[in-house]
């Protein structure tokens, strides 16, 4: 193995927690950010889709980047954390990344969706005070996540780079309210 | 002499304070709580006070009689004593003289089998199977219980809830509802936690009249009642403290409060049910599902027999790592794989987890390129078993086109057993040249275990319609089992029609929300998660979620265009 080949993996690790976050932001308590508009934050789910991606979650397929990501909005809040990852550089025209990559993700199980929509009955409770929109989380499952993205990604993370997103979840607990 | 020093004091309160010594002899108890009892009947005692007769047997016995209790219709004394032998002692004053009559002493029952018979029969009399009911209102008062002395000090009442829930569990009832109100659990330090433990699934309680003061109280049943929907806490000094929207909170799946409904069911379980059901596999056409299927059963039949004649599917541009994560996310499987500690050390030398492995040496030096390099790393790993064959279902599969590489790209999630050592075990790549490992630095012998893994090929038309692997990513990991994609929910699903995977299915049960089994089965699986999502934004029925589908040709932007331009026209009926 030629001893001088440059590391083609540097940017990947990054990249992976920068998208993950997309994953896991919240309408409710960043809404500024969005000029409180649903359809800018449902945009900013992982924008690095390219809008005819091959998106398949837990072995069900989306046609469109759309689909996905208003799927996604209405989901509770979510932590992803990157646990291990391996990518291989595959030479093309244009090269691109595989990625092999093991997560954990919890949700939210106070009953609330990241846009918003709440389980509980309206005008039952007494006030709330601020602490209690706080997230419950439940326990982990671990997900596998399988990528391809562009090499552009080395030189920017904010392209439409992902042309394919797997995302499967491979162990769970029995002790979850949200249920997978 | 373990009355000694009390003579004067007599009677029997005397021997409650004495516990230390009584759940020291009596080694059959339960978990050190009561103790052996028997029970005597005592008749012509009437003419003194009870504590009058209570000092003269120990006086003249040094036995303490204790549970006094007397039928205010007859005048019988029924007591208890410590064991038998007391029993006996206490019998030989039959016949003797007190307060002027001849005392009448027999022993009623000889209670050897002790507090778990007892509160075995407690608890049977407590269950109603037919509601699956268990109703332990008001026991601290039970009479039984009671003149037994389980409720006699601090220390036995707080294991006598455990002692009861143990029993619970060994008797396996099937449980759905508990009352546990009047039992004074603010006052006594139950430890409650352990009827989440018990009944995990438990839908409704009943805590109403306990004295409980404090909102934090609650907190011990954090995640441990994932199903409750019925919570009654009326009566107790806490409600001044409007607990309420903690309790919401604490538990996920809550509906009703004192009687209140404080949630919506069918958007508890929407929100509660990840809107996409697992399907174990998923191909993108026939071709495809034909293509990979056939490859990945030679695959791992090579794999597990004869793993150097996979070589022939690697060209010199062709690419292979493993990578390992040792972490442990869900509950363990099985006993077997999970409590003993992990041994990674086949492994460890050569695994590519770019989490931990950041030089960009050590991560090239890691990588196999081509098949004399996949070789040597092939050879460094474990002989292994898979079971595609005879356990299908503990695998799950993707595989769809990579267009790059005009192939398609094939993942695979599964288990396999190792069934043996490497054929060449590895040492440390990646360092610097000629550094000598230390010993003790890692472990390269391994145990053989069962693994999780997850397989990630990228496969291309080689020449003369063979296959090449053009790039092979192995994750190794801690075994999980196949549950995160079996049929089988732990929990009880919500009311989504059976065989049908859609968000449509688990949106809210008011028929105009849902779409019919009949129509969903007709829709792709992308038809169907295009409908949803259009439900969601739209706000549409069913029904006009479809029609605008339809007339919008299955596109979603196109979709929803037509619908804010139309918006303004759609009558009111066509809303949820």
């Amino acid at each position: 193995m030629n001893k001088q080949e440059e590391d083609p993996s540097a940017k990947i690790e990054q990249f992976l927690k920068h998208i993950l976050l997309t994953l896991d932001t919240d309408f409710v308590t960043s809404s500024q950010r969005y000029q409180n508009n649903p359809q800018a934050f449902q945009a900013s789910i992982l924008p690095q889709l390219n809008p005819q991606s091959a998106v398949i979650i837990n072995g069900q397929p989306f046609g469109e980047r759309a689909v996905f990501q208003s799927l996604w909005a209405n989901l509770p809040a979510s932590q992803h954390t990157l646990l291990s990852f391996d990518t291989h550089l595959i030479p093309a025209i244009q090269p691109v990344y595989v990625i092999n990559a093991h997560l954990k993700v919890r949700f939210d199980e106070s009953g609330r969706t990241r846009l918003g929509d709440s389980s509980e009955k309206e005008g039952i409770m007494p006030p709330q005070p601020a602490t209690a929109t706080r997230p419950i989380w439940g326990p982990w499952f671990g997900v596998d996540l399988n990528l391809a993205v562009d090499s552009k990604v080395n030189q920017s993370f904010d392209g439409e780079l992902i042309s394919t997103w797997n995302w499967r979840t491979t162990s769970k607990s029995e002790g979850s309210a949200y249920s997978i | 002499m373990y009355r000694g020093g009390r003579g004067g004091r007599g009677g029997y309160n005397n021997s409650y304070s004495n516990n230390n010594n009584y759940s020291n002899q009596n080694s059959n108890n339960t978990n050190g709580m009561g103790q052996d009892a028997v029970t005597l009947e005592i008749f012509n005692w009437n003419n003194a006070s009870t504590s009058d007769l209570a000092s003269f047997i120990s006086r003249k016995t040094r036995v303490s009689i204790r549970n006094i209790q007397v039928d205010a219709t007859t005048n019988v004394l029924r007591a208890s004593v410590r064991n038998d032998k007391e029993a006996q002692e206490v019998q030989k004053l039959n016949g003797s003289k007190f307060a002027g009559a001849n005392l009448k002493i027999s022993i009623v029952g000889l209670q050897t089998s002790s507090t778990m018979d007892l509160l075995k029969s407690f608890l049977a009399s407590r269950y109603d199977s037919q509601s699956k009911m268990l109703n332990l209102e008001n026991m601290i008062n039970d009479p039984i219980l009671v003149s037994n002395g389980l409720f006699s000090t601090a220390n036995t009442s707080s294991k006598m809830f455990p002692a009861l829930m143990k029993l619970a569990e060994i008797e396996k009832l099937d449980i759905e509802s508990v009352n546990l109100s009047s039992t004074n659990l603010g006052g006594i330090n139950f430890t409650m936690s352990i009827l989440g433990t018990t009944f995990p699934n438990l839908k409704n309680l009943a805590l109403t009249n306990n004295n409980i003061t404090k909102t934090r109280y609650f907190d011990q049943f954090k995640g441990r009642f994932n199903q409750l929907r019925q919570l009654y806490i009326s009566g107790n000094p806490v409600l001044s403290e409007n607990p309420q929207p903690h309790l919401v909170k604490l538990f996920p799946r809550l509906l009703i409060l004192d009687g209140v409904v404080v949630r919506d069911e069918a958007k508890v379980n929407a929100i509660l049910t990840f809107p996409i059901q697992s399907s174990s596999m998923f191909f993108e056409s026939k071709t495809i599902q034909d293509t990979a299927t056939g490859f990945v059963a030679n695959f791992l039949n090579l794999w597990d027999t004869r793993r150097a004649d996979l070589l022939q599917l690697y060209t010199p541009d062709s690419q292979f790592s493993y990578q390992i994560d040792t972490t442990h996310i869900a509950d363990p499987v099985s006993q077997s794989s999970n409590l003993q500690p992990h041994s990674w050390g086949y492994y460890i030398p050569n695994s590519r987890n770019l989490t931990r492995v950041s030089a960009g040496r050590s991560r090239m030096a890691r990588l196999a390129k081509g098949p004399e390099a996949i070789s040597k790393l092939f050879k460094n790993l474990p002989k292994t078993k898979h079971h595609l064959m005879d356990q299908p279902d503990a695998f799950a599969m993707e595989a769809w086109s990579f267009p790059a590489l005009q192939g398609i790209m094939v993942v695979l999630h599964g288990e396999f057993e190792e069934i043996g050592a490497p054929e060449q075990i590895a040492h440390s790549t990646g360092g610097p040249k000629g550094a000598h490992r230390r010993p003790g630095n890692y472990r390269t012998e391994g145990s053989l275990e069962k693994r999780s893994f997850d397989r990630t090929f990228v496969i291309v038309q080689g020449p003369n319609g063979s296959l090449i692997v053009a790039s092979d990513l192995l994750l190794i990991r801690v075994y999980a089992g196949s549950k995160a994609w079996s049929t089988q929910s732990p929990t009880p699903a919500p009311s989504a029609p059976s065989g049908v995977a859609s968000p449509v299915a688990a949106a809210p049960s008011n028929s105009a929300n849902v779409i019919s089994p009949e129509v969903l089965n007709k829709l792709t699986p992308i038809q169907q998660q295009m409908a949803a999502a259009v439900m969601n934004e739209t706000r549409l029925s069913a029904q006009f979620t479809l029609m605008l589908c339809e007339q919008s040709q299955w596109n979603y932007e196109a979709a929803l265009q037509s619908f804010q331009a139309s918006k303004a026209q759609i009558p009111p009926e066509a809303f949820q």
